[in-house]
C-alpha cells in the first residue's frame, strides 16, 4: 500500500515538474473554472414534512339536533374549528427549463400521504350533551407551475397552481335523547390553489435538496353526511355542513435530476 | 419435449389424468402463448425478434417492447414486410432512430436482410388460447349452491379465454392491437339477458405513432384510439396489463375494485394523444365515452356489466418518467381519470328499460405507479408497485338507493388499492419466470355497497392476500422451430386470500377462496 502510495506520489511530482523553457513568459496559471449547473431537465424525488390545517366546520349542532329530533330544533349557528396536524409524505415529478439569463421556469406535479386529524367537542343545547367533531385530511396533490432564479446550483423558486384534498369527516356521540349513540360520517375530494416558494439546492450533479413552504386554500363547501346506524337499520338520515379550510405544509425533499436523453 | 411433459405428468399424483390431457394438448399444438394480450407470434414475424427482445414474460415487457408499442406497433425488421404500403426508405427511417435511442444493441446479430419490397405480406393475424385447471381450498360449487353444467363443484378444466387477434402494422405510421374473445360462460344464473355473451370484443389499440425533433427534444408522438382505460399503456404496472396475466374464470371472490380498474373495459371507445419526450417522459391524455347500449351488445359486451353510462367526456391521464442506465431501468409515474356515471334504473331488464337515472356518481381515480427492471445476462428482475385512491361521490346511487344489499349507502366514500410486486425470469430459452404479489384493497365502511356484519355494522371492502406464480416458457430468447409462428407459456399460480368481505368471498371463511391455478397459453 506504502509503494503503491509512493508510486503514485512520483508520477505527480515528475507530472508537475515539467521543464521550463526559457522562451516561456510569466504566465499567470489558468484557473480551473467549475462547470455551471444548470437545471434544464426533469426530477423525481420524495419529500417529508409537516402540515398543519384550519378547518371551520358550521353548523355541526344543527346536524346532530335537526336531523336526529326535527328540523328547526336548533336556534342560532355554530362554527366548530379543527386544527388537523400531522406528517406529510410523498413524492414529485418535475420537469424545469432554465433560460440563459439564469430564470427557470418548470411544471411538477405532487402527491402526499398525510396524518393530519383533529378532533373538539362541542355541545348539543337541546340535551347538555357533547358531540365529538373529527377532521382528517389524508392526502394532498397538486400540479403547478414554479419559477425561479438559479445562482448557479441554487434555486431560489415560487409555485403556484392547482390542488386537491381528501378529507374525512366524522361527528359522533353517545345515547342521544335515548335513540342510541349517533355517527354522522362523510368524506371529501375538495378542489383549491396552491401557492408557495422554496429553495432547492444541488448538492452534486444529480441530486438536489429543498426546502418548501406551501399554503393550499380550499375555499368553502358543503359535505354531506350520513349518518351510519340508521343506515345499517334501512334509514337515511343524512345532513349538511359546510367546510371552510387551508392547510400550510413545510417540507424537505430530495430530488434526482435526470439531464435530457441520457445521463 | 415429451420428456419434459412425461414428467410434468408424473408429478401430479392423484390430478395425473389432468395433467396428462394438458401436456397432450401442449405436446400437439407445440405452442406459444400470452396473456389476454401481447407476445404475439404476429409481432415476432413483423420485427424479426424472438418474443424475449419485447417481454420478460409476457405480456410483460422489456424497454424495447415499450417503445415497440409507443411506435404504434410498427416497428419492422423480420423476414416479412411490414404492412402491404411499406417501403424501404420508411422502413429505414424507423430503424435509424431505434438506433438512435440505443435498444437495439442489445439484439442478437441478424443475417443480411432483404429490402422491404423484396418480402412476402403475411397478416398480422394470431390467435390465444389458454386451458386452465381451477382448484380451490373449499368445493366453493357447494358453497355457492351449485354451478351449471358442465362445471363441477371443484377441479375445474375450462378453456378460456380464446382470442383472435390483428397484432401489428397497418401501414409505416399506424398498427394495432385488436382481440376477439371467447369467454366460457360463468358459472350461476345470468345477471340479466345480456349476461351470457360467449364471444366479445376485448383489448383493442389502435394507433398512429411518429417521430420528431424540436430543438434538443427527440419526441415520439401519436394518437391511440382503444377500448379500455390504461389497455395503451406500456407499463405493467396499470391495471390493464398488470399481473397476474391470467386468472382463472370459473370461481373466486368479486371483489370491489377501482373504477379504473376495468369496469369499463369495452363498454367505451376513447381517443388520445401521447407524448414520449427524451426517452425519458411520458405524458398522454385521452378521452372516454360510453358506447351506446345496441353498439355494446352487438360487440359482445353486456351493457349491465358496467356500473353504468359515462355522461359526457371521460377524462384518463398519465405521466410518467423512466431514466435508464446501463443495464437499470426505472419508472416513476402517475395516472387516473375521473368518471361520471349514471347508473342503470333496471339492471335486471325486467322492465325492458335501458335508462339511466339522471344523477351522477362521480369516481376520481388517482394512481400512482413505479418499476425498476434490472437486464442480466441471461435473466430479468422486476420489481413493481401500484397504488390506486378512488373518492366517490355517490349521488346517484345514494339519492335513489341503488345500493346492492338494499340498504342507504353513504353519500362518500373512498376506496384504495395497492399492489407490490417482485418477478423473476431466469434463462432465455427454456425461461422460468418467478412472481410473487401482495395486493391490498381498503376503504369506507358502507353498509349499501358492502352489507352489514354480524354485530349489524356496516362493512368494509376491505380485502388482502398473496399471490405466487412459476411460469415456464419454452421459448424466449432465441429463435426455436416454428419461431415466428408459435410459443407457450405454462403457469402454476395460487392465490392466498388472508381477508375478504364475507359478502363478496362466497364463504365466510376467506381461506376457502384459496385458489390454485394451473394454465396453459398458446399463442400461434
Amino acid at each position: 500500500m506504502k509503494k503503491a502510495l509512493l508510486v503514485q506520489m512520483a508520477v505527480l511530482a515528475s507530472s508537475l515538474a515539467t521543464p521550463v523553457l526559457a522562451a516561456d513568459l510569466p504566465m499567470k496559471a489558468e484557473v480551473p473554472v467549475a462547470p455551471v449547473f444548470s437545471w434544464t431537465g426533469c426530477y423525481l424525488g420524495a419529500h417529508a414534512g409537516g402540515g398543519r390545517g384550519t378547518k371551520d366546520m358550521t353548523d355541526p349542532v344543527l346536524l346532530v339536533q335537526d336531523s336526529l329530533i326535527a328540523p328547526g330544533t336548533t336556534t342560532g349557528v355554530t362554527t366548530v374549528t379543527t386544527t388537523p396536524t400531522g406528517a406529510v409524505i410523498g413524492g414529485e415529478i418535475g420537469c424545469d427549463y432554465q433560460f440563459a439569463g439564469n430564470a427557470v421556469i418548470g411544471i411538477e406535479g405532487t402527491a402526499s400521504g398525510t396524518t393530519m386529524k383533529a378532533s373538539s367537542l362541542v355541545g348539543l343545547p337541546f340535551t347538555g350533551q357533547t358531540a365529538l367533531v373529527q377532521a382528517n385530511n389524508d392526502f394532498l396533490a397538486s400540479v403547478t407551475g414554479r419559477i425561479g432564479y438559479a445562482f448557479n446550483n441554487v434555486l431560489v423558486y415560487a409555485r403556484g397552481g392547482v390542488a386537491v384534498a381528501g378529507d374525512k369527516y366524522d361527528v359522533s356521540g353517545g345515547d342521544f335523547n335515548g335513540g342510541g349513540p349517533f355517527h354522522f360520517q362523510g368524506a371529501d375530494n375538495r378542489y383549491g390553489w396552491v401557492a408557495g416558494g422554496g429553495v432547492d439546492w444541488a448538492f452534486t450533479r444529480h441530486w438536489s435538496m429543498n426546502v418548501e413552504y406551501d399554503y393550499y386554500g380550499f375555499g368553502n363547501g358543503p359535505i354531506l353526511m350520513t349518518e351510519q346506524f340508521s343506515s345499517a337499520n334501512g334509514v337515511v338520515i343524512n345532513g349538511v355542513v359546510n367546510v371552510k379550510q387551508t392547510v400550510q405544509v413545510v417540507k424537505v425533499g430530495f430530488n434526482f435530476h435526470i439531464w435530457g436523453s441520457g445521463w | 419435449m415429451l420428456g419434459y411433459f412425461s414428467r410434468i405428468v408424473a408429478r401430479f399424483g392423484k390430478h395425473r389424468g389432468l395433467a396428462a390431457i394438458v401436456a397432450g394438448v401442449i405436446g400437439l399444438l407445440t405452442i406459444d402463448f400470452s396473456s389476454p394480450a401481447q407476445a404475439l407470434p404476429s409481432f415476432a414475424r413483423q420485427t424479426g425478434q424472438p418474443c424475449g427482445t419485447c417481454h420478460t414474460d409476457f405480456p410483460a415487457l422489456t424497454p424495447y417492447g415499450r417503445r415497440f408499442k409507443l411506435l404504434g406497433y410498427t416497428t419492422g425488421g423480420g423476414e416479412f414486410r411490414t404492412n402491404p404500403f411499406s417501403s424501404q426508405v420508411a422502413r429505414d427511417a424507423r430503424a435509424e432512430y431505434e438506433k438512435m435511442m440505443g435498444y437495439v444493441k442489445a439484439l442478437p446479430p441478424q443475417a443480411p436482410k432483404k429490402v422491404e419490397e423484396d418480402k412476402e405480406w403475411v397478416p398480422p393475424v394470431s390467435m390465444m388460447a389458454v386451458v386452465g385447471y381451477t382448484h380451490t381450498q373449499a368445493d366453493l360449487g357447494i358453497v355457492t349452491g351449485g354451478p351449471p353444467d358442465p362445471y363441477s363443484q371443484n377441479n375445474n378444466v375450462v378453456l378460456s379465454p380464446f382470442s383472435g387477434f390483428w397484432g401489428g402494422a397497418i401501414t409505416d405510421n399506424i398498427g394495432a392491437f385488436a382481440q376477439v374473445t371467447y369467454n366460457a360462460i360463468g358459472p350461476g344464473t345470468a345477471a340479466d339477458p345480456f349476461d351470457r355473451h360467449t364471444w366479445t370484443w376485448d383489448n383493442t389499440d389502435v394507433r398512429y405513432a411518429n417521430i420528431a425533433h424540436f430543438g434538443p427534444l427527440d419526441v415520439i408522438y401519436g394518437i391511440t384510439a382503444n377500448n379500455n382505460p390504461t389497455v395503451q399503456d406500456v407499463w405493467n404496472t396499470t391495471p390493464a396489463w398488470a399481473f397476474p396475466y391470467a386468472v382463472s374464470n370459473v370461481f373466486g371472490p368479486q371483489n370491489p375494485g377501482t373504477v379504473i380498474e376495468g369496469a369499463f373495459a369495452a363498454h367505451v371507445a376513447g381517443v388520445g394523444g401521447y407524448a414520449f419526450i427524451n426517452d425519458l417522459l411520458y405524458l398522454e391524455l385521452t378521452g372516454y365515452k360510453t358506447l351506446g347500449f345496441s353498439t355494446q351488445n352487438s360487440l359482445g359486451t353486456d351493457p349491465f356489466g358496467a356500473p353504468g353510462q359515462l355522461g359526457g367526456v371521460s377524462p384518463y391521464w398519465r405521466v410518467a418518467l423512466e431514466p435508464h442506465w446501463g443495464r437499470n431501468t426505472l419508472m416513476v409515474g402517475a395516472f387516473g381519470g375521473q368518471f361520471n356515471v349514471h347508473p342503470w334504473v333496471d339492471t335486471s331488464f325486467a322492465t325492458f328499460s335501458t335508462a339511466v337515472f339522471p344523477q351522477t356518481d362521480r369516481f376520481t381515480d388517482i394512481g400512482f405507479d413505479t418499476q425498476y427492471q434490472y437486464q442480466g445476462d441471461n435473466w430479468w428482475l422486476t420489481l413493481r408497485g401500484s397504488y390506486i385512491r378512488e373518492f366517490q361521490r355517490l349521488d346517484a346511487t345514494f339519492t335513489n338507493n341503488l345500493g346492492p344489499s338494499g340498504l342507504p349507502t353513504n353519500a362518500t366514500d373512498q376506496l384504495n388499492s395497492l399492489k407490490l410486486q417482485a418477478s423473476f425470469a431466469y434463462g432465455a430459452d427454456n425461461r422460468v419466470v418467478f412472481t410473487g404479489q401482495y395486493f391490498n384493497n381498503w376503504g369506507t365502511a358502507d353498509a349499501g355497497l358492502y352489507g352489514l356484519d354480524a354485530n349489524g355494522l356496516p362493512l368494509t371492502p376491505n380485502s388482502n392476500g398473496w399471490m405466487a406464480e412459476i411460469a415456464y416458457i419454452p421459448f424466449g430468447a432465441s429463435k426455436m422451430v416454428g419461431w415466428p409462428w408459435f410459443n407457450a407459456r405454462i403457469g402454476l399460480q395460487y392465490t392466498y386470500y388472508n381477508k375478504l368481505n364475507v359478502n363478496f368471498a362466497n364463504t365466510s371463511n376467506p381461506h376457502d377462496n384459496n385458489t390454485l391455478f394451473l394454465h396453459a397459453w398458446f399463442a400461434m
